[in-house]
């Protein structure tokens, strides 16, 4: 008999497997499997901000654009998405358990959190001239006056929503959904040969 | 370059925002016992005024949230955001824009 048991850790690929990214000033890479959690609330409802924070173990950011990040073992970033939503970036695999502690935690509560794992890709960009290239679609102003480390922003790039996030001066992720990811892709291996040209 | 300034997320560019038409348009308690020409009102017709228009803005590429915007027809200047729901702001005429 043939043994049927997929291991699907090893087998699966991510929208991203195989895009090169040619050698130059910046590099990028897909943030392979990131868990993603996309949670809806009452930012007035303090029972709501306390269960989220109780599960998260950080409290949900609430200026517009900004994002909280716990470190450690247990390290996840929420983004401000709009007044009453959110997206957690958790490690592979952790959105399971994550899930079920929010969705615990939210008992009671009108609230909605959506597993949104395989729906979005993360991209990380690194280099000094990386202004250069997003500013190639992106009509965000990304100057460090209204843009700073630890910002968020959901815009466009070319044709293709975003989510922004500025993780330090040079160094940013965009999350894009999957379907997209290529054309983004490809779009900003286009954009960085121009630049080097 | 237009900025609009959502009501959440800040001062973005236009590109990032769909139109969603006239704001304020009420739509009636009792649609069965209205005439077709005050049906077709609510749903066709317009203002479309020379001047200041209410009008209802989406931010498509960023929050999605629909808000409230004030703009001179005649100059495309913004002159005021609001989130919906809340009382329009009292703008005042301003004959320099129009030549």
């Amino acid at each position: 008999m043939v043994d049927t048991k997929v291991d699907f850790k090893t087998h699966r690929t991510s929208p991203l497997d195989g895009a090169v990214w040619p050698v130059g000033p910046i590099t990028l890479s897909e943030k392979k499997f990131l868990g993603k959690i996309n949670i809806r609330g009452n930012a007035d409802d303090a029972a709501f901000l306390a269960a989220a924070k109780k599960a998260l173990g950080v409290a949900l950011p609430l200026a517009a654009n900004t994002v909280s990040m716990r470190k450690g073992k247990k390290a996840v970033t929420v983004f401000w998405l709009g007044p009453d939503e959110w997206l957690v970036h958790s490690a592979d695999g952790s959105q399971i358990s994550l899930l079920k502690a929010l969705q615990t935690a939210f008992k009671g509560l009108h609230t909605a959190v959506t597993d949104v794992s395989d729906y979005f890709v993360v991209i990380e960009l690194h280099g000094s001239t990386v202004h250069d290239l997003l500013a190639r679609g992106c009509p965000l102003d990304l100057h460090p006056r209204t843009f700073k480390p630890g910002d968020c922003a959901q815009s466009y790039f070319a044709k293709a929503s975003i989510l922004l996030h500025r993780v330090d001066d040079d160094h940013y992720t965009i999350q894009v959904r999957w379907t997209f990811a290529q054309y983004l892709w490809d779009y900003l291996v286009q954009s960085a040969d121009m630049m080097a040209a | 370059m237009l900025l609009i300034q959502c009501p959440f997320c800040g001062e973005r560019d236009l590109t990032e925002f769909s139109h969603g038409g006239e704001a304020h348009i009420t739509r009636p308690a009792n649609p069965d016992k209205i005439s077709d020409e005050e049906w077709g009102d609510y749903i066709f017709f317009r203002t479309n005024p020379k001047g200041i228009q209410y009008e209802r803005w989406i931010h498509s590429h960023g929050c999605r949230r629909w808000f409230n915007a004030v703009r001179d027809t005649v100059s495309d200047e913004f002159l005021g955001f609001y989130k919906s729901g809340e009382q329009p702001p009292k703008i005042k005429r301003r004959k320099v824009l129009r030549k």
